[in-house]
């Protein structure tokens, strides 16, 4: 795309920016942290005691291992404990919109209501 | 010579309450694979400054998560830190000329402390241009691991001192920077490491309200009208000038008070010079507080950032910055240059406001003055920002992080 754009505007190719793009790249280190769920319940508890960065790996850059369908939380509510509507509930919660803690907060209302329900 | 720090404790459990008990869960996890490995830290002045601080914090709490880690300082007598201070200057772009005996100095002072420090540790962590030298105290290349830290912004070096450190950093492992703007084109790896703060020290840690009325009638603030703050060394590059020229704009509009408050460094020789030029501009103009603290006085820091209505931090040249993300901690609506890793903490009318000049930096102090719940929103998004990216223990799990990958299959 940006070959086919400066072949066809020329005159942008060398046009130069005030600032500076800089390249970087991330290394992702992926620790256990020895916690582990079977029941709503469980889930809801370890996910109240999760970190950013472990909240991040499962619920943002999930999406981009599963292809941006879906992510690590909602696949394992679905697939392991069968519950569908949660888990597409909990999938659709805004990520550009909200922080981690609200994000998480929001997650955990849904889970909460889910509770009730049985 | 050699001068070990005693470094002041706060149980790695108590941020749990900050953070949550899941991030020192994850700090714990990543440590593991760490416990027992060597590690020393080494930088130039044990009080004053932000690396300093940092460290004061950051040792204890690695050793909490059971790693073998100290800290030395490097010493060094007037004229090292005349040189290391012009050196700074110079890496931040002002105009020097650097002279043979200058690197000649700079090189005896590495070559003494060479000498006197162990530097045998399994991974050698060197902070900012004064002690990059002693590389040279490595036995062989591969027989540990050594990394540089630095703090300050290399994005327009002069040319002679960077050509002539550059040859001291281009034989370490890997050089860790606070911002992709401030690093070279290196043959070495590069890591973006965010400074950080910390929550629990007394410089931010929460304050009764009487201490802060306290430290207000100490020093004669008025605490019914509008307190503008800027916490810095009195440094050209922190541009204190500028400030009063921002505050004397905003004054016609507004019946606000400025509060310049500034520690000294013991490798800063240049502070009293600009304290003196500051006096002058202030022109004994009652409004404008001047305070001089000691090198050490952050129960006062804190108190005077939490009692301002504006804190501001007009730098012409910055490294991060580290006073905003403590005025955001403190959910204070921030007025600061666009430069060093500033932007970074302050993303303009999210966080904070950034400005490019004196009249810009008073415009955005009245448009704050007028708008208060835009200033409170402010302070809120701000405060967020620095629990995920700039607290201390974001930066204990980058460096383990760091510390697991420069030791994998070690």
């Amino acid at each position: 795309m940006v070959r086919d754009f400066c072949e066809a505007q020329p005159q942008f190719a060398s046009q130069s920016a005030l600032e500076r793009f800089y390249f970087c790249e991330s290394v992702e280190v992926t620790a256990p942290l020895g916690r582990s769920a079977r029941t709503l319940d469980e889930f809801r508890d370890n996910l109240l005691h999760l970190s950013h960065a472990g909240f991040h790996f499962h619920f943002i850059s999930s999406r981009l291992r599963l292809q941006l369908r879906t992510n690590d939380f909602s696949f394992w509510l679905s697939d392991g404990l069968g519950l569908r509507t949660l888990a597409d509930s909990i999938n659709h919660i805004d990520i550009y919109t909200n922080t981690l803690d609200s994000a998480r907060a929001k997650m955990l209302r849904l889970i909460d209501r889910e509770r009730r329900k049985n | 010579l050699k001068e070990t720090l005693a470094v002041s404790r706060i149980p790695l459990e108590h941020y749990a309450e900050l953070i949550g008990g899941g991030e020192i869960e994850e700090l714990r996890a990543l440590a593991k694979p760490l416990h027992g490995r060597s590690i020393e830290m080494i930088n130039s002045t044990a009080v004053g400054g932000g690396v300093a601080e940092i460290l004061n914090r950051f040792v204890p709490l690695a050793e909490e998560l059971d790693l073998n880690i100290k800290w030395d300082v490097m010493t060094g007598a007037e004229d090292f830190f005349d040189v290391t201070k012009s050196f700074h200057n110079a890496l931040h772009g002002e105009p020097y000329h650097a002279s043979h005996r200058d690197f000649e100095i700079f090189l005896a002072y590495n070559e003494h402390n060479r000498a006197t420090l162990p530097l045998d540790a399994e991974i050698v962590v060197i902070h900012d241009p004064q002690p990059a030298a002693l590389i040279n105290g490595r036995r062989r290349p591969g027989s540990n691991h050594w990394v540089w830290r630095c703090h300050i912004d290399l994005s327009h070096p002069n040319r002679a001192v960077w050509e002539f450190l550059e040859k001291f950093v281009s034989r370490y492992d890997g050089a860790m920077f606070s911002s992709p703007e401030f690093s070279r084109q290196l043959s070495i790896p590069q890591y973006l490491f965010y400074p950080a703060i910390d929550p629990l020290s007394e410089k931010n840690c929460p304050l009764d309200q009487d201490f802060i009325e306290q430290t207000l009638h100490r020093y004669q603030i008025d605490p019914q009208r509008p307190i503008l703050t800027q916490i810095s060394r009195f440094d050209r590059l922190k541009d204190p000038v500028g400030v009063i020229r921002a505050y004397r704009i905003v004054k016609r509009y507004f019946d606000c008070q400025l509060v310049l408050a500034g520690g000294s460094a013991t490798d800063d020789p240049e502070g009293a010079i600009v304290l003196k030029e500051v006096m002058r501009e202030a022109n004994q103009d009652p409004d404008i507080k001047i305070l001089e603290l000691p090198a050490w006085a952050p129960l006062e820091v804190n108190a005077l950032q939490r009692a301002s209505t504006i804190v501001i931090q007009k730098s012409l040249r910055e490294g991060f910055g580290l006073t905003v993300s403590e005025a955001l901690w403190k959910k204070k609506p921030v007025v600061a240059s666009a430069v060093g890793g500033i932007p970074t903490q302050i993303i303009h009318k999210h966080t904070g406001l950034l400005t490019h000049s004196v009249e810009g930096t008073a415009y955005q102090i009245r448009f704050l003055l007028s708008h208060p719940e835009i200033a409170a929103k402010l302070g809120e998004h701000g405060h967020q920002h620095v629990k995920e990216n700039f607290l201390i223990t974001q930066k204990l799990k980058r460096y383990l992080v760091l510390f697991l990958m420069l030791t994998r299959g070690t």
